[in-house]
């Protein structure tokens, strides 16, 4: 059975290992990398709260001719169909914010009060528990997520669901490796001593103390969901068209990329590796920030 | 035992606690017998109401599970803890949840004994809140007053800080208000002060004194430090390898210890003047594992007096002179 008693987010993780690099690359300067990640956060997020007002077009109608390279008017060229691509570019962040947020929340959801309880618990529950998360931990990420939205069908909340199985073990892991070493500290033991029970215990003297690491797996795992998301929309499970998804534009857009109309896949994929990269690298300056010496274990 | 039940408030028969060892399942299912550790081997004692007993012995020899065992915060694997003439080792989890307000444990280490996310005025309140006592604004005003009797002054500035922001002598302070909070009439000390300077150690041992009189409270004061037992206790017991191998009066134990593991302990006290040092007799070799228990007297291996007989049968707790002694040198022939 895999160990866990270290505070590894998981290999699994891509964006730990993006954001693990950045902070090898940015030696002490980490604040910085904190920093950029949260700016670009920050426009992400505000592009996709402000998405009608700052595209210039509708990114569901055709809003000039089929295949425009990149031209005053339409900055970053426009579709096969004639949609404006720098407007499906600015509302695809909308999408993908969205179901890597709604996914994110249901592992979390999920995960971490599983990981709680069982960690708590302990003895065979807690065997029966991790060898199960043990199991879809280790099943390849992507192609479990496109096993079960192949199963569920289109649609948001099932794009989501189908995301947030595969990350439910991450939250699992790490909290119930955290919990059970805080679980024999004495503070808890002293909870006991003056009558508390379980369930105060869990919520009062564990859960404070485990939350800094979630925060950190939360938005490591925004990241990942991010991907994840793109990657089934590329295969055409996602959300249907014309609905504005980087996955699918980034799809559509190999299909020209052979008559050299590369604007289809670039924006798109750029989009994709920004908005992964600003949550890694957050993610990564926040994990030492709150655990700082998680570092040297490593 | 000497004292009459009338004034006992804890009175422990024929305790027991082994750990099972943790051995792969595979080998499990092989052995019939789990092999155990045996951190208390049958000890009997009782502590009289407002009385402090001492129970001090070199580490591993089962001090701390002996302190945990009687407040139930592991259970024992037999034996009778009778406290106020009820049995607790009986108690339901609900039932004895609810008593425990009445008995409270001191930790070793400040640092690691208070909750790091939380302030110390909702820790100190928070035992209160669990067994329902008081309003809101009647427990904040109980803390706050209980602040100022273990000078954790100004009170009010304190109840908002977390841990991280206290030295380990205002740790030891608030773990003690939490630890009286209650109104308890028992408290396990376990090393109280062990990890404090030496400096603030005697001002925490002033106030456990202080709050003892003050709630009229019954201490076991765990310690290897003879020299706060000497300071504190009024009888002591001294445990070696999962049995108390003496029982007696603080003044009589330091006048003349009995048992020859006492003698040794005695003997590697500190002595402040330098020119009064005595002669150290430190026992021979390590204290054996509590897994495989020597036969008969359990100290005969390091015993500067071991006879045959030491290694053959095991010496009972009987009295010499009005104490209490499991040694054959003072076996009644
Ligand atoms: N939870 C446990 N599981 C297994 N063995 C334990 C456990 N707790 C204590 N022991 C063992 O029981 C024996 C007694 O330990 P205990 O902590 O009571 O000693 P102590 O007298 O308090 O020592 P110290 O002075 O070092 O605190 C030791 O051998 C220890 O390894
Ligand atoms: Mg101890």
């Amino acid at each position: 059975m895999a160990n866990t008693t270290n505070t590894n987010y998981g290999n699994q993780m891509l964006s730990s290992r993006i954001g693990r690099g950045f902070r090898q690359l940015m030696g002490d300067s980490s604040g910085v990398m904190t920093f950029i990640g949260l700016i670009l956060l920050s426009l992400f997020v505000l592009m996709a709260i402000f998405a009608p007002y700052i595209s210039p077009y509708s990114p569901v109608e055709p809003s000039g001719a089929p295949l425009l390279s990149p031209q005053w008017g339409h900055i970053m060229g426009t579709t096969n169909l004639g949609y404006d691509v720098f407007s499906r570019f600015i509302w695809g962040s909308r999408m993908a914010l969205l179901i890597a947020v709604i996914a994110t929340s249901i592992a979390a959801f999920i995960g971490i009060p599983t990981g709680l309880l069982v960690g708590y618990a302990g003895g065979v529950t807690d065997r029966i528990v991790t060898m199960i998360m043990d199991s879809v931990y280790t099943f390849p990420g992507l192609i479990l997520a496109i096993a079960i939205a192949a199963m569920l069908g289109p649609g948001v909340l099932n794009i989501s669901l189908s995301i947030a199985v595969v990350y439910i073990p991450t939250y699992y892991r790490v909290i119930r490796s955290q919990v059970s070493t805080i679980k024999s500290e004495l503070y808890v033991e002293g909870a006991r001593s003056i009558g508390a029970k379980n369930m105060t215990i869990i919520g009062k003297y564990i859960l404070p103390n485990v939350l800094p690491s979630t925060i950190v797996v939360l938005s490591m795992n925004i990241a990942d969901a991010v991907m994840t998301e793109a990657g089934l929309s590329f295969l055409g499970l996602g959300i249907p068209p014309p609905v504005p998804d980087w996955g699918y534009d980034l799809a559509k857009g190999q299909q020209f990329l052979l008559q050299n109309d590369w604007w289809m896949v670039v924006f798109p994929g750029i989009a994709i590796i920004l908005l992964v990269l600003g949550f890694s690298m957050f993610a990564e300056g926040m994990d030492e920030y709150l655990n700082p010496n998680i570092g040297e274990k490593r | 035992m000497q004292v009459s039940t009338k004034q006992v408030l804890l009175s422990v028969e024929n305790l027991k606690k082994y750990f099972p060892l943790k051995i792969p399942w595979t080998q499990a299912l092989l052995k019939r017998e789990r092999p155990t550790v045996k951190a208390i081997d049958d000890i009997s004692f009782n502590i009289k109401k407002g009385e402090t007993l001492g129970l001090v012995g070199e580490s591993g020899s089962g001090k701390t599970t002996t302190g945990r065992v009687i407040i139930r915060l592991i259970e024992p694997t037999s034996g009778r803890i009778l406290f106020d003439k009820k049995d607790i080792s009986k108690l339901s989890k609900e039932n004895l949840r609810r008593a425990r307000k009445d008995f409270q444990m001191i930790f070793q280490d400040p640092m690691a004994s208070l909750n790091p996310y939380m302030r110390i005025g909702k820790t100190v309140s928070h035992p209160l809140e669990i067994h329902k006592i008081g309003t809101p604004a009647e427990r904040k005003e109980k803390v706050l007053s209980l602040f100022e009797k273990v000078n954790l002054i100004p009170a009010k500035e304190f109840f908002n800080r977390f841990p991280r922001q206290l030295s380990g002598g205002q740790r030891q302070r608030v773990v003690i208000a939490r630890a009286v909070v209650t109104n308890p009439k028992f408290i396990v000390a376990d090393e109280a002060t062990a990890m404090l300077d030496v400096s603030v150690r005697s001002q925490i041992l002033k106030l456990m004194i202080d709050i003892k009189e003050d709630l009229g409270l019954t201490y076991l004061f765990i310690t290897h430090d003879l020299a706060s037992a000497k300071y504190i206790c009024d009888r002591i017991a001294v445990m070696y390898l999962g049995k108390i191998v003496e029982i007696a009066k603080t003044s009589d134990l330091f006048k003349e210890p009995l048992h020859p593991y006492t003698r040794i302990l005695m003997g590697a006290v500190p002595i402040p003047d330098p020119k009064l040092k005595r002669s150290k007799i430190i026992p021979k070799g390590e204290i054996p594992s509590p897994i495989n228990v020597p036969s008969g007297c359990r100290f005969h291996t390091r015993c500067p007096y071991a006879t045959k007989i030491c290694s053959e049968e095991e010496p009972e707790l009987v009295e010499h002179q009005g104490r209490l002694v499991a040694c054959h040198l003072f076996d009644k022939k």
